[in-house]
């Protein structure tokens, strides 16, 4: 089992470097309201890549007794880097010049509530919607059709109202 | 607004507490194999509360749902009844009779987070592996509403 926990753990850093990579690459064409955005998954990337080390250097202990819990972690670390792969890159990879208008209003929405004021926030191309998560990033859906308009942006109103 | 984000919270609520299990369990077995490891570091003290106060919670949700007599609980979100459903099952479950995680009180398995004695720490460990077992099917579901068949 040993063997086949050091292949998945380093299949996964290969991963995560790819993906930092292709996140960093995004940091010099973003708007600059999608740059706590950017900070934070940056940041996440880092802490599921310390994550996969450190089981790698736990494996090298070669401490049977504690395989059970490496495979339990590998498959969390795992499943983790899985959902910030599918839900959080995509915003950072669609960005365009036309969001800075929907992030500015977002901010601003956030800004004025104590609860909500360092959230980052981000767009992705989705029906009306919001993943209310706490401690992390609010994401808010847009259609492509409404984002070049003002006369949905009031409907984000209903959806900072869930996550307050 | 999506249903989705019951299961993302539960997800990354069951997530992190398979975490604090993880790191709680490595480095206690660590210890009991005779390995040289830090006393008391910050993320292992950070996971022993994390379990300990989510194992009162379990413990009164548990006796709330008992009392109900499977009549509806009002207050906590659908994922997290199913969860204490689960381990209320798992309770009844005979396969699982033998494990001290279902058949001692909570609190009791509570205390064995913070005890120092050694037959208590091995106690906790066969304890914390079944409640991982636990939170894994319980992620499992989360996991498929969120992304699908992987």
């Amino acid at each position: 089992m040993r063997n086949l926990l050091q292949q998945s753990n380093r299949a996964l850093l290969h991963e995560l470097d790819n993906l930092h990579r292709l996140i960093l690459g995004t940091g010099g064409s973003i708007a600059p309201e999608l740059k706590e955005y950017l900070d934070w998954a940056l940041q996440y990337c880092e802490a599921l890549r310390e994550g996969a080390t450190q089981i790698s250097s736990y494996l090298n202990l070669n401490e049977d007794s504690i395989l059970d819990d490496l495979l339990s972690q590998t498959q969390a670390v795992t499943r983790e880097f899985q959902l910030f792969n599918r839900q959080w890159v995509g915003p950072l990879l669609r960005a365009r010049k036309s969001d800075r208008l929907c992030l500015r209003f977002l901010r601003w929405l956030h800004s004025t509530h104590p609860g909500t004021a360092r959230t980052p926030v981000a767009l992705r191309d989705d029906e009306f919607s919001l993943l209310p998560l706490p401690d992390l990033p609010a994401i808010y859906g847009l259609p492509c059709s409404a984002q070049y308009g003002l006369l949905f942006l009031p409907l984000f109103f209903h959806e900072f109202g869930h996550l307050l | 607004m999506s249903t989705d984000w019951l299961a993302a919270q539960s997800f990354h609520q069951s997530q992190m507490l398979l975490g604090a299990i993880n790191a709680l369990c490595i480095h206690t077995k660590l210890e009991l194999a005779g390995r040289k490891v830090e006393e008391n570091p910050v993320p292992v003290v950070r996971a022993r509360e994390a379990i300990a106060t989510f194992l009162g919670q379990l413990d009164k949700a548990v006796a709330e749902l008992e009392s109900q007599h499977g009549g509806l609980v009002f207050g906590k979100d659908a994922r997290q009844r199913q969860l204490v459903a689960s381990f209320v099952e798992a309770r009844h479950d005979p396969r699982r009779s033998g494990s001290t995680l279902f058949h001692d009180p909570l609190p009791d398995i509570r205390r064995l987070l913070f005890s120092s004695k050694v037959k208590d720490h091995r106690l906790l460990m066969n304890c914390l592996r079944d409640l991982r077992v636990l939170l894994e099917e319980h992620v499992q579901e989360d996991t498929l509403e969120i992304l699908g068949e992987l």
